[in-house]
């Protein structure tokens, strides 16, 4: 039976830079916790309810729900930098 | 999960979709239900995700080098159809196995050499750079003939994927132009729509295969999630504008923007779907096209546009009634095609994009924030996001419009 030798199709892939996630908490007590609604169009109702949910749930953590600036692809470095200051943990809900 | 192939691992919980438009009672019930991948409770699992301490793979900060082999082999054609297939490097058409011989062979229509970096392009979550020789080996394989090969480097150098990520499942148009497309034999007359033609079919191919190769993606669930998918895909819509038959005065598309005559040139269009004459009634073609032109999304800061197709037939229709250039034709759409303020903020992509930007300050649209719902403003942003092209064998006057409007147009020339 005939056999051939063919070229890889496949593009050449960057190396990967691994990039540890951040430590996680080892209780949710007393801490703050951001729920980042990336505003998908008329996602609100869903993380208002996440967060009220959560807060029923979990009552000695403070959960803050706050919008995203900007269309649902842009970042918003004003968040993102109180949320590094006055959070412990942060939920992005991403949506449809 | 993907997210992990480019080094930054994500603790994922999915929720049913969609979450858009929920009451207040279904958003609680899915709060409090069940991950539909995971079979688990939604807020068990974000617990989870925040509390539970790293894994090894979650601590990585290495680099990790990947190599890939140049050739695979040697082995039978069925065990090489089968692992192309197993790997999805295949659009699961029928392929023509990018040999040695072949691949050299292809080679032939570029002056290029084998081991230039082409471009880059991302289909999916990372971006692959390729050569010209990765190039060819997808060409060969949807089919190409060497003559084709300028037209698809030019493509895959545009960077631009045919098939991308997004749940939306938004397809391409590819247009065409310049001498090329008459040397290479594509067909812009008779069936140019239709897989009639062994240049439109194996062009727009191979754009379905640079994505899957050369821009890592168009795998269902893992690079490519759009819903239903779209048919348009399976081709692109790849055609040549019929520029033998463009009335006098009307310039082909690729002048247009900014290429000669002479020159060839490929554009890569951005769009969903195509509708037809037959669903308006007016008795001037202009006022068909305004009718038509009212259809697509309307465009702000996500960008919409309309491209017409029209038959020869309908171009010089259209001349008769007072058009003289494509570029008339284009500003009398952009000028009458109107929408009230109150439709506008209606519109779902709308409410994502323009009003997120005019909430920011942006302008237009924070003007168009504080003015009443019957202001009207113009359906598109610009007369350059309603295309004018001509296709067809003259037949009928029979005209196609598509949602689609132009990403760029990119040199064939530089790739011969």
């Amino acid at each position: 039976m005939n056999k051939y030798t063919v070229l890889n199709p496949q593009g050449h892939r960057a190396p990967i830079q691994h990039s540890p996630l951040a430590p996680r908490l080892d209780s949710l007590d007393g801490k703050t916790i951001y729920i980042v609604d990336m505003r998908w169009p008329y996602t609100e109702q869903f993380t208002k309810e996440l967060r009220d949910i959560l807060a029923e749930k979990y009552p000695g953590t403070t959960f803050i729900r706050r919008e995203k600036a900007g269309p649902y692809g842009e970042a918003d470095p004003e968040l993102w930098k109180e949320i590094g200051n006055r959070g412990d943990g942060i939920i992005m809900a991403i949506g449809h | 999960m993907y997210s992990g192939l480019v080094g930054m691992p994500v603790r994922l919980i999915n929720v049913p979709f969609p979450i858009s438009r929920l009451s207040r009672d279904r958003c609680r019930d899915v709060v409090n239900g069940n991950d539909p991948v995971k079979g688990r409770p939604i807020i068990e699992e974000l617990i989870s995700a925040l509390t539970t301490p790293l894994n090894e793979g979650e601590k990585r900060s290495d680099i990790e080098e990947r190599t890939e082999p140049r050739l695979i082999g040697p082995d039978t054609e069925d065990n090489i159809n089968q692992l192309f297939i197993d790997n999805i490097w295949t659009d699961f058409l029928p392929i023509v196995l990018p040999t040695e011989k072949r691949v050299e062979e292809m080679l032939k229509g570029t002056s290029h050499d084998p081991d230039e970096v082409v471009g880059e392009m991302r289909s999916g979550y990372e971006s692959c750079t390729f050569t010209v020789e990765q190039v060819a080996a997808n060409a060969v394989m949807a089919g190409a003939k060497p003559e084709y090969l300028p037209v698809i480097l030019a493509l895959a150098e545009s960077g631009v994927p045919a098939i991308t990520t997004s749940t939306q499942s938004f397809g391409r148009m590819i247009v065409v132009n310049g001498p090329i497309a008459k040397q290479i034999g594509m067909n812009s007359g008779t069936g140019a729509l239709s897989p009639m033609n062994r240049a439109n079919a194996v062009i727009g191919r191979a754009a379905t295969l640079i994505s899957i190769n050369l821009g890592a993606g168009a795998v269902p669930n893992r690079t490519y999630y759009g819903s239903q998918g779209n048919i348009t895909d399976y081709n692109h819509v790849t055609f040549a504008e019929n520029e033998a038959f463009l009335p006098e005065g009307w310039d082909p598309f690729h002048v247009q923007i900014g290429f000669e005559a002479d020159e060839s040139a490929v554009s890569i269009f951005h769009g969903y779907t195509m509708w037809h004459w037959k669903d308006t009634f007016e008795r001037r073609k202009v006022d068909a096209l305004i009718n038509m032109a009212g259809r697509p999304l309307p465009s702000g800061a996500y960008k919409s546009g309309i491209s017409f197709l029209l038959d020869p037939i309908v171009a010089n229709d259209l001349v008769e009634e007072g058009f003289a250039t494509k570029e008339s034709v284009r500003d009398h759409i952009y000028e009458q095609c109107l929408i009230s303020l109150d439709e506008y903020w209606q519109y779902h992509l709308v409410e994502g994009f323009s009003r997120r930007m005019a909430e920011k300050g942006v302008e237009p649209y924070a003007l168009w924030l504080t003015q009443s719902g019957d202001t009207m403003i113009n359906r598109y942003r610009s007369p350059d996001e309603i295309s004018i092209l001509v296709v067809g064998g003259r037949t009928n006057d029979f005209w196609q419009a598509g949602d689609w409007h132009l990403i760029g147009s990119f040199s064939v020339d530089e790739w011969g």
